[in-house]
């Protein structure tokens, strides 16, 4: 299924290429804005180095931010939210699959030509327009490892969060909610060592984290040189939320799917 | 411009009627708009305190930015912040064609139906919040101030539309957007810091040759008294990006290809 889907998503973005494109090409100036901003700040102030990060760094947080929107984020909750609320739920719940399968295979499909599609070309990009002096090889394997843990992690917490639609018709608040959640405790819109210690720590206990923020510190090298005993040991607390948002997942599928009412289409 | 804000009032009281239908997700949503607008208005004085302040602003200066800043991000959501949806729903299904049959012209009724109900609370916050700091203002705002700041604003709503119409003209022609959306709402997010904030072709970028400093920067300005010369660069730029988007609209509408529906 995931190669039929994997065919069927590459098509489609064949067929619209020229938006594809488009977009790729607008990604330098995004770049570029940014780095102009934080030359700004940091030469107006004469700083070397910001609550830690370097001048390429935090121009490499707020660019890591588009990576972010190529493979981790996800809009499962509306899709299942539209489908409910547009009559279109029956024909997925018919079919020989289940709608937690469905959903994963879709977005997996998506998610790697993304990778291919998007994320390398725009490196490229941010690479020649602002070097990444900071990087190593071994902090861009551990980025990638806890971004391939966040797919999965952001995946889960999504699924629930459309499965209130099975019970209340339309759920997308969950969605705005899930935007401003991510953005505050994922560390998407702001280096989390901007905000209030009491703050900071919050985020340490809540599993948001580990979606952005916890990848990007191992990509730019701001824990310091992690070793990967202790990337694997991170990991492994992630997998403990992933398990547990499973079982959640699961639990509150058999228990909505009970609540849903098909009006048609 | 009579029978835009009509069109526009009726999208608004169809949206309410449909938004109420589900009442508790309407208010449970709406919350969360206004929510985000204080978390992010939060968000930019953190790293405003972070950074040790941008050049020329003060602490009690920012917080009126920022309120300026909600008002304005909360006056565009309530009017177009449907829009971008609408059109790449309107066209990917093939249920343009309609939009050539209604009385008004295409521009006028896809303006008109792209409002977002739940941007209402973030537009009072805003309100609130300016007038609140306007007042703690006193004695240094003028009246001339007061006029500059809503020519400001405007022009920067109008350029904001402009931006609309150009995302959409794009549309008509490559169909499904991928993640221009995306990149438009990250030029909005440039507009929400003070262009002084910026260095050397940046600060000139967001001044002239891409005006979004007149969303929250000049209108801040104009309100402090420091509007200078060089915004009427910005509302030039500004009247010309309408006028080209407006043409550009024009000749994809004529360049436009039914694929059914």
């Amino acid at each position: 299924m995931l190669t039929q889907l994997l065919g069927h998503q590459l098509r489609i973005r064949l067929e619209y290429r020229g938006s594809f494109l488009f977009s790729l090409l607008l990604h330098p100036l995004v770049m570029l804005l940014t780095l102009w901003m934080f030359q700004g700040i940091y030469s107006h102030h004469q700083l070397d180095s910001l609550l830690g990060y370097s001048l390429h760094q935090m121009v490499w947080y707020f660019g890591a931010s588009h990576f972010f929107y190529y493979l981790v984020w996800n809009m499962v909750d509306k899709n299942i939210s539209d489908r409910v609320l547009h009559g279109r739920m029956d024909q997925i719940l018919v079919r020989p699959y289940s709608l937690l399968t469905w959903e994963l295979a879709a977005l997996l499909s998506e998610k790697l030509l993304s990778l291919a599609f998007e994320l390398i070309p725009v490196w490229a990009f941010f690479t020649w327009i602002c070097p990444p002096d900071f990087m190593t090889v071994r902090g861009f394997c551990q980025y990638f490892l806890f971004t391939g843990l966040a797919v999965l992690q952001f995946f889960l917490m999504s699924f629930c969060l459309g499965l209130l639609a099975l019970r209340s018709g339309d759920a997308s608040s969950a969605n705005v909610l899930k935007f401003v959640v991510v953005n505050l405790f994922a560390g998407v819109s702001l280096p989390i060592v901007f905000l209030p210690a009491a703050l900071q720590q919050l985020i340490t206990v809540l599993p948001f984290h580990y979606l952005f923020h916890t990848p990007v510190s191992y990509l730019l090298g701001t824990a310091g040189p992690q070793p990967w005993a202790a990337a694997l040991r991170t990991a492994g607390k992630q997998c403990v939320w992933i398990g547990a948002f499973l079982v959640f997942a699961r639990f509150s599928y058999t228990r909505s799917v009970r609540h849903f009412q098909s009006v048609g289409g | 411009m009579r029978a835009f804000l009509e069109l526009l009032c009726l999208d608004l009281q169809i949206k309410l009627k449909r938004a109420l239908a589900f009442r508790r997700n309407f208010w449970l949503r709406s919350s969360i708009a206004l929510f985000h607008s204080f978390i992010f208005s939060t968000f930019q004085l953190l790293l405003y305190a972070g950074v040790h302040g941008y050049p020329g602003w003060s602490p009690e200066q920012m917080l009126l930015f920022q309120a300026t800043l909600i008002l304005w991000t909360g006056s565009v959501d309530l009017l177009f912040g449907g829009l971008a949806e609408l059109i790449d729903v309107e066209v990917v299904y093939g249920n343009f064609d309609r939009f050539f049959l209604w009385p008004r012209s295409t521009l006028v009724s896809l303006l008109s139906r792209g409002t977002n109900i739940y941007a209402l609370g973030t537009v009072l916050a805003g309100l609130v919040g300016s007038v609140a700091l306007l007042l703690r203002l006193g004695p240094g705002l003028s009246v001339a101030g007061l006029l500059l700041c809503a020519l400001f604003f405007v022009s920067g709503v109008w350029f904001y539309a402009a931006l609309l119409v150009v995302y959409s003209g794009l549309t008509l022609f490559l169909v499904k957007m991928a993640r221009l959306r995306e990149v438009l709402e990250r030029i909005v997010f440039f507009g929400s810091f003070p262009s002084d904030a910026y260095f050397g072709p940046g600060k000139s970028a967001v001044l002239t040759v891409l005006p979004i400093a007149l969303w929250a920067y000049w209108p801040t300005q104009a309100l402090l008294g420091r509007a200078r010369l060089l915004a009427c660069e910005s509302l030039a730029l500004a009247a010309v990006c309408s006028i080209a988007a407006v043409a550009f609209w024009r000749r994809q509408e004529c360049a436009y290809t039914s694929a059914g529906g």
